[in-house]
């Protein structure tokens, strides 16, 4: 879009960046999964510059969000921080392999991380895994926990530590390579792999965020991969659109939405690995 | 043993709201500087044409400091910005620092080295 100049390239990437927020929030997927195919599918922008700004807005997200969700009670910092471990590791590679991998492989992990987060939404039902309290995670590790619930306070106990340690580099690998948050994928693995409660994984794996994006974003600099000017309207959008989206979320949750959102990502998947194959 | 754990939460619930709340002023003190650098931006630059589709490489070194600063007393728009993404990053890595503190002052080493690996990590991706 050559026409565009830049103030009305940052209104139009504002409101843009605002919407991919609200979805982002709305579908538990995060700003970033959806920014980073708006900004190069709509606005043509290099997939690199696009991870970069993305990647800025999701640690405004995650530290922006930390302090309402804690208030809650949900989040166990043990296990937080024993994950990040993993997690910071896989970024710093990601985002080194960000400036290796060519455009077009990076397009199509990116629509296969898209096409994977609508099957995952419509298949697997949120808060579904059976809570377990048996313990066999060592005690010197201290993840267990306990969160609120209408009967008091439930203990947890966490499970299958190592995988769920490999996975969660895994998750911060593709944080670092796609710059997205990456929080579909750590909850997946705290919910599924490691029996945590839902809340607990989701408002954990929130904390998370944040430190993981960092540990990508000194490399991002590094690189060259974030330019300021578009950063702050990608940065504030994201923000105020998930603010508005968290305070929607807890009204409406509808079967209407989730499916005009997967088709919407859907067809984002599809134009990120036409970019791929072309 | 139970009395202990509910100690050592109450003690977590404490930290994670005061490190929750030290990050959200680290987000609006950082966004604030964001949004003053973008106007000063698309008051000066405004009607020039962006230039996002082809790769270049921005290679403005964040961390050095001395330049940023005297760049950001000249009121060079992207400094500005730039100044401002600075604060936000620094916002999870203090919140790592303080992290190992309060670890520290819960005398669980084990959790001091862990918040430790993390911070070196955190170190080498920022300055190697």
């Amino acid at each position: 879009m050559p026409e565009l100049n830049n103030l009305i390239f940052t209104i139009l990437v504002s409101i843009g960046s605002f919407s991919a927020g609200i979805l982002g929030s709305l579908t538990g997927l995060g700003g970033g999964v959806i920014v980073v195919p708006m900004l190069t599918i709509l606005f043509g922008v290099d997939i690199h510059i696009a991870a970069g700004a993305s990647l800025i807005s999701v640690i405004a997200t995650s530290s922006g969000a930390a302090s309402s969700y804690v208030r809650e009670g949900y989040s166990n910092i043990r296990l937080g921080m024993f994950l990040e471990i993993a997690t910071t590791i896989g970024a710093v590679f990601g985002a080194l392999l960000a400036g290796l991998l060519p455009v077009k492989v990076i397009s199509i992990v990116f629509a296969s991380v898209l096409i994977y987060s609508v099957i995952s939404s419509i298949f697997c039902k949120k808060g579904n895994s059976s809570v377990i309290t048996e313990n066999k995670s060592p005690a010197f590790l201290k993840l267990n926990g306990d969160y609120p619930s209408p009967e008091g306070r439930k203990r947890y106990s966490v499970q299958n530590i190592p995988l769920g340690f490999g996975l969660s580099s895994f998750a911060g690998i593709l944080s670092g390579l796609l710059g997205i948050g990456g929080g579909a994928i750590k909850v997946l693995v705290m919910e599924r792999i490691m029996k945590i409660p839902f809340k607990v994984s989701a408002t954990t794996s929130n904390f998370m965020i944040g430190v993981t994006a960092t540990a990508s974003a000194g490399i991002y600099l590094k690189n060259g991969y974030i330019h300021a000017p578009l950063v702050m309207p990608v940065m504030l959008g994201v923000l105020a659109g998930a603010v508005l989206g968290a305070k929607i979320l807890t009204r409406a949750s509808s079967k209407i939405l989730k499916i005009i959102f997967s088709v919407i990502i859907l067809i984002m998947a599809y134009e990120m690995l036409k970019k791929g194959l072309k | 043993m139970t009395k202990r754990t509910k100690k050592n939460n109450i003690t977590d619930n404490y930290i994670e709201i005061l490190l929750g709340n030290l990050l959200r002023t680290g987000v609006i003190i950082a966004g604030t500087v964001v949004i003053i650098g973008a106007i000063m931006f698309l008051i000066r630059h405004g009607k020039e044409m962006p230039d996002y589709n082809v790769f270049k490489a921005n290679n403005i070194n964040l961390f050095n400091l001395k330049k940023l600063f005297a760049n950001v007393l000249l009121l060079r728009s992207s400094y500005v910005i730039e100044l401002g993404i600075l604060l936000l990053i620094a916002t999870p890595v203090l919140r790592v620092i303080f992290s190992i503190i309060a670890f520290l002052y819960q005398k669980d080493y084990l959790y001091v080295i862990f918040t430790m690996i993390v911070l070196v990590i955190l170190i080498y991706s920022l300055f190697s």
